[in-house]
């Protein structure tokens, strides 16, 4: 009798049992908010899918959100936070750099794994250098080096162009952005013929584009994101000068197609999911269901959500695969996921392994166009 | 002072002796919570902010000037302190040249020395400006900071950032949780130095210039000297609090430094209330466990926690800390009664005019002396010499020029033309608190209390240079310094006493009626020490009575050795009591001699009353 | 020609500084109150602005309309909300705090209740730029004209205003002082309250004049506010048309230095500026000092 009420208990405990906490954090509010509000409502659409269809070993998932406000500092404080008051499994998250890199010390001390789905500049590879075997963080994002890859080698090698002219914004993103551009370039052998930087808020980037103009530029590298780079293609036109604009995935940003309108068309970028160019089963499941729910049509940063939305799958399945919570056997899941994922971004075989936490591979990625008003696929 | 040997401050009862133990407590938590959210997190946090804040404090909340740049100095120590101990394995692809990896107190200590420097460099703007120029001022120096940590690469990596090692002092290592060890002591060291420094004649002085800083100068306090140290002590503070802070997440970027920081501590600097440590420590709680408490209200916290605001505002505009003294209030009644006893008991043992300064020469010697505004002439070649020792009145219609002779004596006015001497001095040159040196104190015509003060307060401000502890004494309320301030308190308070208003010793200075507040001027102008004493209109609306009691007073100072000039209206009171009497009109001297012989002065007869005088009837 | 530019775009720039500056310089007259939701204000009125003419598509005279009565009466809950009981109270700081927390609670509600996102206003008067000078010539929006005249036109207004009618006269006499003002039967709450709600009507319609230039977002108003604050100092708190000085040496300043020097200090010279003119002149360029009597 006892046998079995013990083993009754125990299946009540462990099915439809606590749910599993998974962190999300990013800016909702203040300047980034378009970026983390996206990737958060690609999250909870996945969430509820999947508690829909059981959960995770039984159990269902429970988001706990918080906002970092882009701010650094928050970024340390929330951490703390999921790790030790919430007692998250797994965090995902952020969108801005500085934030990520203010944090990353305590997911690797506590030893829960992190996957930054949309911060392309954040360190994860880096740190093996620092935490060896042990490092806990992962990204699925296209992440700044392979970007910058494609960004030069579209310029210089696709489009022939050689004299390019960098302008990039002053945070940590854009910078970061710039460095890893100018060695791309220099692996090239090309020179920017001029380097330059604004400001977020700035409306107006006409004294740096008369000087790229008059150093002979013949194509603009940019990264920024949405609402600065409109302004850059504003300030193009007002000049009267255009040259064709190659840059971070963040010119899919509605915030960048709406407000440089006509300016706009011919950016190009490098994206992981284009929304015009969605195709397969996957991807119009996807669409379908976000317009659906969040009724914003197009989606404000399609790949931010796509992002969100595959990154919580993946950790749904390493802790299936797992068998577990503990964090060193979900990373150790992630880094050998023994089942392939069809992901918005693209499909997933063996996305991480023990040295390499990149799940976006530069074949994934593919370069976007601005056309009319949208983002439209590479021409087949 | 040499009745040093009957004074002594009335000591308090063993338990609150044995309060500051309690201070030891908090040092239990990291030993027994493991937590690093709440501990290192959140406590830390709030450490760390709390000394900011209170360092934000002493220029907000004690000189009364509005700063919104205190990111800046924040930035400071936090940036010496990580790019002089950060190490290079952590910063792989920086473009810092140098990491020198200096031992972290080292860094500290530079750190604050950088930013106490900066604090000195603003100290200058904030001579010239107060207001809301002043805290626009203070946004555009804390923006240069910011752009220049955010630029210069070679030098901070810019938008990078730094990543810092966990501290380790030695062979400890005080990273995590045990980072509370360290932080701890030096909040609590820093507070209670801070706490000594306004609760001693510094604090006082930083009040008297915000209330009224023209009689600040009148007794004795240097304006410029106490205003930049209060932005050099502040700025060092903060920059103590950035260097902490730089370890706390072990990596510091520019963007945390930015003008919103400054505006989010000045929120909660206001919102705890001003002058308050508890008040500090409130307000940054709240600040730190905002997102916490309102995950409820997920993205429009900000907007709940701005209505929290106006709503704790439109109830105690004074802060949290204003809602504690009303509830307080009551409680440290005992500790005053103690004081008012013992000041009472010794006050005796003082004499009230024991300096017997011995001065040499003529009190006042005024040659050719002229003011002019602009067009106007408010003083007319006016020469005048006053004799030690003596009471000279000084009367004429309104508009005479009396009042602005008093300035330019005080040295509020430059004259235009001529010299002042007193006591042999030449006061030509001197500033306003120099002259208190020399001997010259003043009432005011519209008084000039520091009204957020208690009437024992005041006169203790009037008391300023007697003084002789230096900061470092006075931070660490060392015997010495607990001694003068004691010997001063019971001066002050046998100068109340003197005045009649002892029992209004405790009492705020705005809470005064009108004849008391009138007494307690006098009593301050005293406390300076004066060879000569200028009352400018001490009875004005005051009833009969009361103007008896000043004549009594001001006799009794002359009997001391103090010589007076007294402008006043008062026909009665003037010529009662005045050795002698000169008279102005539109500046200029048109009589001068016993009260008699001036009565009956036509000149001065048709001044007051026109060219169809009748006889001005005086008498007792 | 490219300094054309550069100065055409500083000029236009520094308008808007001015507007908003002219409009603390109001509320500074009668209350010696510095507004910091203003920025915020400015905000409103570009959201509204644009909820009205892009969203709903209501004709911009209309819109425009609407972006004054909102501002005016944001400005009259300002002053009974946040200003008036910190005055009352006679606290020396409360006022701070309370024109903060407000223009906190302005962006967040901007956020929560509209969007957090940035979006382009199409400008009524088209957003072609005119060329002037051909190709590589300079670029002008027409809506940097309409900013430039409609400014201008403003302050014009206003001063005018304020030296030729009695309100005028009223609001110069509570500036100067309030008791002895309302001993005179001024009532001095009223001219208060109208001063804050002009100033924030000016300010509204700042946003909507400026929305078509740069973006609207519930942050737009922040660092426009703390520039202009820069502007108001410089040109002296107790001038009017002090601020159109303090707004165009801000604006020439940013723009020529983040040419000729660098974008990442385009911000210092006018600091530096500010700072060395009031170690100069504390009041201001056209700020008058007054000789405090004892």
């Amino acid at each position: 009798m006892l046998g079995f009420a013990a083993a009754v208990l125990w299946i009540a405990t462990s099915a439809g049992g606590e749910p599993i906490k998974i962190g999300v954090y990013g800016p909702y509010t203040g300047g980034s908010a378009g970026m983390g509000v996206s990737m958060r409502n690609g999250v909870r659409l996945a969430a509820d899918e999947i508690n829909a269809s059981g959960g995770v070993l039984g159990r269902k998932i429970e988001l706990v959100e918080r906002d970092d406000e882009a701010k650094n500092e928050r970024g340390g404080q929330i951490m703390q936070e999921f790790l030790e008051k919430e007692h998250v499994v797994a965090v995902l998250g952020p969108i801005n750099t500085g934030v990520a890199d203010a944090a990353l010390r305590y997911p690797n001390e506590k030893k829960v794994p992190e996957l930054i789905n949309v911060s392309a500049g954040a360190k994860v590879n880096e740190l093996f250098d620092v935490y060896g075997k042990e490092n806990y963080v992962f990204r699925i994002a296209a992440g700044d080096l392979i970007q910058s890859e494609m960004i030069v080698s579209e310029a210089v090698q696709t489009r022939k162009l050689r004299k390019p002219a960098l302008l990039c914004d002053d945070t940590n993103y854009g910078q970061n952005g710039r460095a890893k551009m100018e060695k791309a370039l220099e692996k090239h052998g090309v020179k920017p013929v001029y380097v330059g930087k604004f400001k977020i808020k700035d409306t107006d980037m006409t004294a740096q584009l008369q000087e790229a103009r008059g150093a002979g530029a013949d194509v603009l590298l940019v990264y920024g994101i949405g609402p600065e780079l409109a302004a850059v293609a504003n300030s193009m036109e007002r000049l009267g000068w255009r040259v064709p604009m190659i840059g971070s995935w963040t010119l899919s940003m509605s915030a960048f197609i709406n407000n440089a309108g006509a300016n706009g068309n011919g950016a190009t970028m490098p994206q992981t999911f284009i929304e015009s160019g969605a195709s397969t089963p996957k991807q119009l499941a996807f669409l379908e269901a976000y317009w659906k729910r969040f009724n914003e049509k197009p989606i404000a940063v399609a790949v931010a959500a796509a992002q969100g939305y595959d990154s919580l799958y993946l950790i749904a399945m390493a802790i299936e695969q797992a068998g577990s919570t503990e964090g060193p056997k979900i990373k150790a899941a992630l880094e050998n996921l023994l089942k392939s994922y069809e992901g918005v971004t693209g499909r997933y075989v063996k996305p991480f392994s023990p040295t390499d936490h990149e799940a976006v591979k530069q074949a994934n990625v593919m370069m976007g166009v601005v056309k009319g008003g949208m983002v439209t696929p590479p021409q087949k | 002072m040499t009745e040093a040997g009957h004074l002594a401050a009335p000591r308090p009862p063993l338990p609150r002796r044995l309060a500051p133990l309690l201070l030891l407590l908090p040092l239990l938590v990291p030993l027994l919570v493991e937590n690093q959210y709440y501990v290192h997190g959140i406590l830390g946090r709030i450490l760390i902010y709390t000394l900011l804040v209170a360092s934000l404090d002493l220029v907000v909340g004690y000189i009364g000037d509005v700063s919104i740049g205190h990111a800046g100095f924040f930035a400071i120590g936090a940036y010496t302190v990580a790019v002089l101990t950060a190490p290079p394995a952590l910063n792989g692809d920086s473009a810092i040249a140098f990491y020198p990896q200096w031992p972290f107190l080292l860094a500290l200590a530079l750190g604050v020395l950088l930013s106490a420097t900066a604090g000195f460099v603003l100290g200058f703007p904030a001579l010239r400006s107060s207001g809301p120029y002043l805290a626009v001022i203070t946004i555009a120096y804390g923006l240069i900071i910011y752009t220049f940590i955010n630029e210069q690469e070679a030098w901070t990596n810019g938008t990078k950032g730094v990543t810092l090692a966990p501290l380790r002092l030695g062979s400890l290592s005080f990273g995590g949780n045990n980072y509370l060890f360290v932080l701890y002591p030096f909040l609590v060291g820093v507070l209670w130095a801070l706490r000594n420094i306004g609760n001693s004649f510094w604090g006082r002085a930083f009040e008297a210039i915000k209330n009224s800083s023209v009689a600040a100068a009148c007794s004795g306090i240097s304006r410029a000297y106490y205003k930049v140290s209060a932005f050099v002590l502040s700025a060092g503070v903060a920059g103590l609090a950035g260097g902490l802070f730089a370890q706390l997440d072990s990596y510091i970027a520019p963007n945390t430094f930015s003008y919103n920081l400054s505006v989010e501590f000045l929120i909660a600097l206001i919102f705890g209330g001003t002058r308050s440590i508890l008040g500090n420590l409130i307000g940054v709680t709240l600040f730190v466990f905002l997102p916490d408490l309102f995950t409820a209200f997920a993205d429009a916290r900000l907007m709940v926690y701005g209505v929290l605001l106006l709503g704790v505002l439109f109830f105690v505009p004074e802060g949290v800390a204003g809602i504690l003294r009303r509830l307080w209030g009551r409680l440290p009644v005992a500790r005053v009664d103690r004081e008012r006893e013992a000041l009472a008991a010794q006050a005796s043992q003082v004499e009230v005019f024991a300096h017997a300064v011995d001065r040499q020469g003529e009190a006042l010697v005024l040659e050719s002396v002229t003011m002019r505004f602009g067009g106007l002439t408010a003083v007319n070649d006016l020469s005048l010499i006053i004799p030690r020792g003596s009471i000279r009145g000084l009367i004429g219609p309104n508009g005479s020029g009396k009042s602005t002779t008093v300035n330019v004596l005080t040295g509020l006015y430059r004259p235009s033309a001529g010299r002042i001497t007193s006591f042999g001095h030449d006061m030509g040159g001197l500033t306003t608190a120099q002259r208190a040196r020399f001997g010259m104190a003043r009432t005011f015509q519209n008084l000039q209390l520091f009204h957020d003060l208690t009437a024992l307060q005041n006169v203790l401000v009037g008391l300023h240079q007697s003084f002789r502890s230096n900061l470092y004494q006075v931070a660490c309320w060392t015997a010495a310094a607990q001694r003068e301030e004691w010997e001063a308190k019971v001066r002050a308070y046998a100068l109340l006493r003197f005045v009649g208003l002892e029992a209004q010793a405790f009492e705020r200075a705005s809470n005064l009626s009108y004849g008391q507040a009138r007494l307690l001027e006098i009593a301050r102008a005293l406390a300076v020490s004066p060879g000569l004493l200028l009352l400018d209109e001490p009875a004005a609306g005051l009833t009969s009575a009361e103007i008896e009691a000043i004549n009594a007073i001001v006799r009794r100072i002359r009997d001391a050795g103090i010589t007076v000039l007294l402008i006043e209206h008062h026909m009665e009171m003037v010529m009662a009591i005045s050795d002698e009497v000169t008279v102005l009109d539109f500046g200029r001297k048109i009589a001068e001699g016993p009260p008699g012989a001036v009565q009956a002065n036509p000149a001065v007869v048709e001044a007051y009353l026109g060219k169809h005088p009748t006889a001005i009837a005086v008498g007792p | 020609m490219q300094t054309l530019q550069l100065l055409w775009a500083g000029i236009a720039q520094g308008m808007i500084y001015a507007l908003v500056a002219f409009g603390y310089n109001i509320t500074f007259a009668t209350s010696k109150i510095l507004n910091f939701s203003l920025g915020n204000v400015l905000m409103l009125g570009g959201v509204v602005g644009f909820i009205l003419y892009m969203t709903r598509g209501v004709p911009f005279a209309a819109a425009l309309a609407g972006v004054i009565a909102v501002g005016a009466v944001g400005g009259v809950l300002v002053q009974k909300l946040a200003v008036e009981p910190s005055l009352r109270k006679k606290s020396q700081h409360a006022w701070i705090l309370a024109t903060l927390a407000i223009g906190i609670v302005l962006r967040n509600g901007a956020e929560v209740f509209w969007s957090t996102d940035d979006f382009k206003m199409r400008s009524p008067l088209g957003d072609v730029p005119l060329r002037i000078g051909g190709a590589g010539g300079i670029g002008i929006y027409p809506q940097e004209i309409l900013i430039i005249l409609v400014s201008l036109a403003i302050v014009l207004a206003v001063e005018t205003l304020k030296a030729r009618t009695l309100l005028g006269k009223a609001v110069q006499a509570v500036s100067e002082d309030k008791e002895t003002a309302s001993l005179m039967g001024i009532d001095q709450t009223r001219v208060i309250l109208i001063s804050f709600s002009l100033s924030a009507a000016i300010a509204a319609v700042g946003g909507l004049l400026v929305a078509p230039v740069t973006l609207v977002s519930a942050t737009m108003g922040t660092v426009l506010g703390v520039k202009a604050y820069s502007a108001s100092i410089i040109g002296g708190l107790e001038s009017g048309y002090g601020t159109i000085a303090g707004g165009l040496i801000i604006g020439l300043s940013e723009s020529l230095t983040a040419r000729f020097v660098s974008t990442g200090y385009k911000d210092i010279p006018g600091f530096l500026f500010l700072i060395v003119l009031l170690l100069v002149k504390p009041a201001g360029l056209f700020g008058r000092q007054a000789v405090r009597k004892v």
